[in-house]
């Protein structure tokens, strides 16, 4: 038990990490343009990480540091939130396109990273 | 410094994610709709919106450490995407709609919620 947990504490702090210097880096002055790179890429690579370690029968250990760890605190949901909030006092039409964008490009996301890495579509629930 | 304090909180949310999940899985009645991670996100967009709206009260460091690094790692869109899939794959349109709908709607909602709740209360 405390190895998962180990697993995933280094994981989700890792991802977080890189989530606050990637919205660091690419500051978004109206758009929310860094969390929705973000919430696309952390999708893409949990689908290709869960379909990867499913086909090849590796550990839960592996599945736990990088899925649940690393893409679950990569991403974000509350974040996403703030943003729609916060955009909705700017533009309705800017907040309705970036919660489009979110979910459409998150769940597309997904499914290329499940296909890219060679994963028959199953149903993992990272 | 700020990075350490990200790490932290993001680590404590990550590993308090996945034993918050696997409580609701068990005490949960069996559905398939992923009710435990659809909790998570509301209660940490609920906690956000508290907090953002509690900014003034609170230094940076504790906003890094309790925002971007604990309540970020907390909720998850990247397991949002993949149970939402997951629905559709098994062709449960209409849980897939409730799901994504009621995750979407119901964080930006309940983060709505929380700025007010903390505006009272402040």
């Amino acid at each position: 038990m405390l190895i998962r947990i180990l697993a995933i504490g280094i994981g989700g702090g890792s991802g977080a990490v890189l989530r606050y210097m990637i919205q660091e880096v690419l500051p978004s002055p109206i758009f929310p343009w860094s969390t929705l790179l973000i919430n696309i890429a952390g999708s893409f690579l949990l689908g290709g990480v869960t379909s990867y370690l499913m086909n090849r029968n590796r550990g839960e250990i592996l599945q736990l540091a990088l899925g649940t760890g690393l893409c679950g605190g990569f991403t974000t949901m509350s974040t996403f939130s703030a943003e729609a909030v916060a955009l909705m006092r700017e533009s309705i039409l800017l907040s309705g396109l970036y919660i489009e964008c979110t979910v459409l490009g998150g769940l597309t996301a997904y499914f290329i990273g499940q296909h890219v890495f060679l994963g028959r579509r199953s149903g993992e629930r990272g | 410094m700020n990075a350490v304090l990200v790490w932290i909180g993001g680590m404590i949310g990550a590993i308090a994610r996945y034993s918050v999940q696997t409580y609701l899985k068990r005490i949960l009645p069996e559905s398939t709709i992923p009710l435990s991670i659809l909790i998570i996100n509301l209660a940490g967009s609920f906690g956000l919106g508290m907090c953002i709206s509690a900014g003034n009260e609170l230094n940076l460091s504790w906003q890094l450490f309790s925002m971007t690094g604990f309540l970020g790692a907390f909720t998850t869109f990247s397991t949002f995407s993949s149970e939402s899939l997951f629905l559709l794959g098994k062709q449960q349109y209409m849980k897939a709609f409730l799901y994504i709908t009621g995750s979407i709607i119901g964080c930006i909602f309940v983060f709505f919620i929380g700025n007010i709740v903390a505006m009272s209360l402040l």
